[in-house]
């Protein structure tokens, strides 16, 4: 029983990392695949395909932000109770699986809007505005993992 | 601030028209209004070649780059001879050989590759050998399928080995036909020194026009005046395209606007030639285009409004409101008051002694936001990644007087005197010990005298460190800021309604932010101990009542009651929804700045791990740090960007009421 709270929190903190990561690589190769197309028709505006190809790349780090935050508390231990360790889980959960579909999702709009910037459409700003949007889920995720991090 | 306009309607005798544009272009304020009109022949061949111009020089400007030149220390474009028109049929016609020369290098390099095993020979010889009855065959083996028998079998004669392949010769008189299992291969045209000589034919050729387009970059300013010039003509024709024709075509009328504060140039000059013209204020309907005058400050944030959309031209500039938010926002978001020193430094530096110009306010934008990122970061107590609120605590003999001077009860310090002498790297550490020592009670109740009481490592932070907000309350801070902005917000769209319409039309606003800034009020205080349960309950039913007239019967004064309260029916339901997702949103404040936080501290973490190895140690964890936190700091930064923008945007703009898409006034001009 004691094993089994050690493994299910530290399951919460692997899915934390390991699906948000998934989510930023994966979206962040969408933006760079639309720039390498974007550069053949327009190469003088790299700086923002740049930008928008990095947008998703913060998802990854919310992750690593919520395993810090959980880790630096040192309560993973084989005397922590069953409620610790499905708190860890759940929180694990909700940041993996919710950053991993808002990094994918916003890489979509971030590929999109280099796209449209590569065929001469000045979207630079509205595509950073619409491409945070997914982003907010990812943000209440990491900050709901702060607050069941509080209540550890 | 919008800058009010004039509309004008001329009417020009047609003889005096071209005259009149002249001199209104050199005036230079009238933003014509274009109406629908075909393209002539001359305006589309002027707009294709225009299109040359800008892509000619685009291609010129990259060339100068390439060698490191700046294009505007380049000609004076006054004492040159050349024209635009001849420089640019020049560099097409360039730019085409160079093409072409390109095109020919890679076929005859590629002929090249396939002469080259067979080393120098005279193809006529062996065309004349042919026709005197001995043909030469050329073949081509694998190694391990040549049979160094042949040799003795046939007249062959091995010319090469390359690559694992043998390259041979058969010579033949022509009555024979020898059969030999190898691949027998066209016996190349030209010879090994006719495709060198004709290489370097095309490679020198190629440096000639290399040198020829690197003269015409160096005239780039010629092309530049020869592009402005053309655009003007096409301004021109424009507006004569967009002239409405009356009185049999011997009369023009051109409409435009002008800034108010301007009108009297063009007034006074068609008073002296004697055109006719009407001037007024804009109507309802009218599309008016947007000038924004702003003070200095906020002049600097104009670039970030049009990201968006310009406002419309009866509502109010938001520039100057969403200025100190977005400012904050950046703050709080990148949240390291090192990594706003750090921008702050190096912008300065660069405005100082590189910059140019015109990007100067850009820089000045960047210097503000660095130094909103110093305060947020002191706010926060984020240094590099250093949480100054780990930065060691000690309580001695003179925190027990500083406790008993600030009036905490005798018998709670007595008992903290168990750990007097005790130090704890961290805050959570030194309130475990307090809580340990006197209760979890007692230390909520006296938190900032044992804060301000206890000695840090660094004795520069005693004097503020209980100032620093801890991750809680900046993300209690986040929330306060929204609801803020989120006010202010509404504030803004009730001034937006009493400007376009009157008062009534903002008394729902109105209501809204009295209930909400009310129920803050009471229940917030109620709810923190500061009035009883009893004594807000019939405060809130009246202001729960006065603010429900507000909000239902004036959501739309311009309606009959009935559709007025349905509409504020369906207000609620959208506002109680709304608030509450604008108010989540400001959470990414708090969230963007602590993992921002996390980074930098986990790289400082990662650098210390450095300090372990003998003698290069040290190196490395100077090297670690500068390159761990320029990461950190260049995606931070991303973030903090962006991040404001949306609320500023969305939360703020929606709860401003703003509806925006002015377009920009652009006049005609040279």
């Amino acid at each position: 029983m004691e094993n089994v709270t050690v493994i299910l929190a530290y399951t919460g903190l692997v899915l934390m990392v390991l699906l948000t990561g998934i989510g930023s690589a994966v979206g962040t190769v969408m933006g760079g695949n639309a720039t390498v197309g974007a550069m053949k028709k327009k190469d003088d505006a790299f700086g923002s395909y740049m930008l928008l190809s990095a947008l998703p790349g913060t998802q990854g780090l919310y992750g690593f932000g919520g395993f810090f935050i959980i880790n630096s508390k040192g309560i993973i231990s084989a005397s922590m109770n069953m409620t610790q360790a499905l708190a860890i889980l759940a929180a694990g959960v909700i940041l993996g699986v919710v950053g991993l579909i808002s990094a994918v999702r916003q890489g979509q709009v971030c590929a999109n809007g280099i796209n449209a910037i590569g065929n001469g459409h000045d979207v630079f700003g509205n595509t950073m505005i619409l491409a945070v949007f997914p982003e907010l889920y990812a943000i209440i995720a990491f900050a709901t993992t702060f607050i069941i991090s509080q209540s550890l | 601030m919008i800058v009010p306009m004039t509309k004008y309607s001329f009417l020009v005798y047609h003889k005096q028209y071209e005259e009149f544009l002249n001199e209104i272009r050199n005036i230079g304020v009238v933003h014509i209004i274009e109406k629908p009109f075909e393209e002539t022949q001359t305006l589309k061949a002027n707009k294709s070649l225009l299109n040359e111009y800008s892509s000619t020089i685009s291609a010129l400007k990259k060339r100068l780059k390439a060698k490191n030149i700046e294009p505007e220390s380049l000609v004076n474009t006054e004492n040159t001879e050349v024209d635009g028109f001849t420089l640019l049929e020049e560099f097409k016609n360039y730019q085409q050989r160079l093409e072409y020369n390109n095109q020919k290098l890679v076929s005859l390099k590629k002929e090249l590759s396939a002469v080259e095993p067979w080393g120098d020979y005279d193809l006529h010889r062996i065309e004349s050998l042919a026709k005197n009855s001995l043909s030469f065959r050329f073949f081509v083996v694998s190694k391990h399928k040549f049979n160094p028998d042949w040799e003795n079998q046939y007249p062959i004669e091995v010319i090469n080995e390359i690559a694992g392949l043998v390259y041979f010769v058969l010579v033949q008189p022509n009555k024979e036909n020898f059969e030999i299992e190898a691949e027998e291969v066209r016996i190349p045209k030209a010879s090994f020194a006719q495709l060198k000589s004709e290489i370097d034919f095309f490679v020198n050729d190629s440096i000639k026009v290399n040198n020829e387009l690197d003269n015409i970059a160096n005239q780039i300013a010629v092309l530049e005046t020869a592009k402005n010039n053309l655009f003007g003509e096409i301004s021109f024709e424009r507006v004569k395209l967009s002239t409405k024709k009356e009185a049999d075509e011997r009369l023009m009328l051109l409409e435009g606007w002008i800034p108010e504060e301007n009108s009297s140039l063009v007034s006074d000059y068609c008073d002296k030639i004697g055109v006719l013209y009407l001037s007024g204020k804009p109507e309802e309907t009218d599309k008016v285009p947007i000038l924004l005058k702003n003070n200095k400050f906020a002049k600097l944030f104009e670039p970030i409004g049009k990201l968006y959309s310009l406002p419309a031209y009866a509502e109010i500039d938001l520039t100057a409101f969403l200025a100190p938010f977005f400012m904050v926002f950046f703050g709080f978001c990148l949240g390291d008051a090192g990594y706003g020193l750090t921008i702050l430094a190096l912008v300065t530096y660069y405005k100082m002694f590189k910059a140019k110009a015109d990007i100067k306010p850009i820089l000045t934008l960047v210097q503000y936001l660095g130094a909103a990122t110093i305060l947020m970061g002191m706010v926060s107590g984020t240094v590099f990644g250093v949480n100054l609120l780990d930065t060691g605590y000690l309580l001695n003999s003179e925190s027990l007087k500083f406790l008993a001077n600030s009036n905490v009860p005798q018998d709670i310090i007595s008992k903290i005197s168990s750990i007097v002498g005790q130090h704890y790297a961290t805050r959570d550490q030194y309130f475990a010990a307090i809580s340990g020592a006197i209760g979890a009670e007692g230390l909520n109740e006296y938190k900032s005298e044992f804060m301000r009481s206890a000695f840090s490592d660094y004795s520069v932070l005693n004097s503020f460190r209980h100032l620093i907000l801890d991750s809680q309350n900046m993300f209690n801070l986040a929330i306060v800021f929204g609801m803020f902005q989120i006010l202010f917000g509404m504030g803004m769209k009730a001034a937006n309604m009493i400007k376009q319409k009157s008062f009534i039309f903002s008394v729902s606003t109105i209501s809204w932010m009295i209930l909400i800034i009310g129920l803050i009020v009471l229940q917030g205080g109620a709810a923190g101990g500061y009035f009883t349960k009893e004594f807000v309950t019939t405060p809130t039913y009246i202001l729960l009542g006065v603010t429900g007239v507000g909000i239902l019967f004036f959501n739309d004064p311009s309606a009959n009651i009935f559709i007025s309260f349905a509409k504020g029916l369906y207000d609620i339901y959208g506002m109680a929804t709304g608030i509450f997702g604008d108010l989540l949103s400001y959470i990414r404040l708090f969230a963007l700045g602590t993992s921002g936080a996390i980074l930098g501290f986990v790289i400082n973490q990662i650098a210390v791990q450095f300090l372990s190895i003998q003698y290069a140690g040290p190196v490395l964890f100077v090297i670690f740090l500068i390159i761990g936190h320029t990461l950190v700091l260049l995606l931070s930064v991303l973030g903090a960007f962006v991040h404001p923008l949306r609320l500023t945007f969305v939360e703020f703009y929606k709860n401003s009421g703003f509806a925006g898409g002015g377009k920009a006034y652009k006049p005609f001009t040279k």
